[in-house]
């Protein structure tokens, strides 16, 4: 089963690409796009849904999975954290595609099939692998939530 | 050749769009659905072998909303010789080309026509389908999309690294086309390099420029073409990369694919959106000000700056020739474009 994830910044979009299990998650593939942060939201929408389209067509995934950030205090992280998943599950409602969302602490050990007290994150390398360049921890979450869909 | 007010079937022609080697296109009236549509009419050389049709199935195959849509395609007799006619659907915005003839396009509109023939061309290229003629004429305006238009010589099959035959606009063809006889995904790149070149220099009549080139085939076959021309002094620095980028030479120094091409222009940060008004007058209108640069030439030749029609004093200069003033005008503007 291939899985994506993706994981939205400010003018930034992630992705990585798992098959595999959950015990042993394969890297297949990652990517980092970028947009002029100043982007008016119409145009930064259009780009999103450009890229995901892009994105999906080429990697042809199983199923889709996405980091959601829950602390939206002001208005310019709805426009960057939260539309996106408006865009991304319309996405995949039309083009009939499961897709799950995650927040940061739903992606636990547990979950991940990793013993208990590990923390996902410091774990990732270990499994998944360093691929630089831009192997960052926003790049790490877009990971986590495609392993978070990797069957048992 | 059909003429306003000529039926073909359910289509009435309204007007010629254009035509070329591979057919004509006609702004059509479709009285089966009552709606404007465009039509190519292609004559098919042999019934049995149907090439022609190999330009509809690339069309379907290549939908994207940054590809132009096709309705469908179909075979008529038409004065006892069998025509395909390929029904699309109708921009009457016009070509980029026409867009480029009416009048100066700011940096931001360039920016957003070549990101969403990108996008077409990328979809393309996933395909295995090869465009092969990417020039200002075959980019359609449509509001709020840009589509590739004109799939005509556009090949399909190619897989990474493959290659087509030799064939497209010759002014937008990669050196290796003219010495190796060859096109790729990279040739379409370098194509959309062109384009993008006389968009930010703002180059309407294009064959006027070709023809202050001494040996412009030689320009060409040695991929030197956007180098003899050059760059006009208000285009930025950072445009200049990227197209010095899609126009390398060497294929291998190219943006290798359509997404590194287009993230290379979505990443930049649009300050001042100017517009040329005039050869000496440009605007650059944004969201909290209107800035104005003039040249006014009474004895001496004066830059003026203005923000909101209010002098800005610290830009605002004089010169003692016009092309210093100029030159100065332009390097305003080539460095306040891009933050």
């Amino acid at each position: 089963m291939k899985a994506i994830g993706f994981n939205f910044a400010k003018g930034q979009l992630r992705y990585t690409v798992l098959e595999g299990t959950k015990g042993s998650p394969l890297f297949q593939n990652k990517g980092k796009l970028d947009i002029s942060p100043d982007t008016p939201t119409t145009d930064l929408m259009n780009w999103i849904h450009s890229n995901v389209d892009t994105i999906i067509k080429r990697v042809k995934p199983d199923a889709i999975a996405a980091r959601m950030h829950w602390k939206i205090t002001r208005q310019d992280q709805a426009k960057n954290f939260l539309f996106p998943m408006g865009i991304l599950n319309l996405y995949c409602y039309n083009e009939n595609l499961p897709i799950n969302v995650f927040g940061t602490q739903a992606m636990t050990a547990k979950k991940l099939g990793l013993p208990k007290g590990a923390k996902p994150l410091n774990e990732c390398d270990s499994l998944i692998g360093s691929h630089p360049p831009n192997w960052d921890n926003a790049q790490r979450y877009s990971a986590l939530a495609a392993w978070m869909i990797l069957p048992e | 050749m059909f003429n306003p007010g000529d039926t073909i079937q359910k289509y009435s022609i309204i007007k010629e769009l254009g035509n070329g080697r591979f057919g004509t296109v006609y702004h059509v009236h479709d009285a089966a659905l009552g709606a404007e549509k465009a039509i190519k009419i292609l004559d098919v050389a042999d019934p049995a072998q149907m090439k022609e049709i190999l330009e509809a199935q690339i069309l379907h195959k290549c939908r994207h909303e940054n590809c132009v849509h096709i309705n469908e395609a179909d075979l008529y007799e038409i004065g006892g010789t069998i025509k395909l006619v390929i029904d699309m659907e109708y921009h009457p915005a016009g070509s980029l080309e026409n867009r480029l003839i009416a009048g100066s396009i700011g940096p931001a509109e360039i920016i957003r026509h070549i990101t969403h023939i990108l996008y077409g061309l990328e979809h393309a290229h996933n395909q295995d389908v090869l465009h092969r003629d990417i020039k200002p004429a075959n980019i359609l305006l449509s509001n709020p999309s840009t589509k590739l238009s004109d799939f005509g010589l556009a090949t399909e099959g190619v897989g990474p690294g493959t290659i087509g035959s030799a064939k497209g606009y010759r002014t937008h063809c990669a050196p290796e086309i003219f010495n190796d006889d060859i096109t790729s995904k990279l040739t379409d790149i370098y194509a959309v390099g062109v384009t993008l070149f006389r968009l930010i220099n703002q180059m309407a009549d294009w064959d006027a420029v070709m023809s202050t080139l001494n040996n412009p085939q030689q320009a060409l076959s040695k991929g030197s073409l956007i180098q003899e021309i050059g760059f006009n002094n208000f285009v930025p620095s950072k445009f200049a990369r990227i197209v010095r980028k899609a126009c390398k030479p060497t294929p291998d120094e190219r943006y290798q694919n359509c997404e590194e091409f287009r993230q290379a222009l979505e990443r930049l940060t649009i300050n001042l959106n100017w517009v040329r008004i005039s050869s000496n007058h440009w605007r650059a209108e944004m969201a909290d000000a209107c800035h104005e640069l003039r040249l006014l030439s009474v004895r001496k030749h004066k830059v003026e700056y203005t923000v909101n029609r209010r002098k800005r004093r610290a830009n605002c200069k004089s010169f003692d020739s016009i092309e210093d003033a100029q030159i100065y005008m332009d390097e305003t503007i080539a460095k306040s474009v891009f933050s």
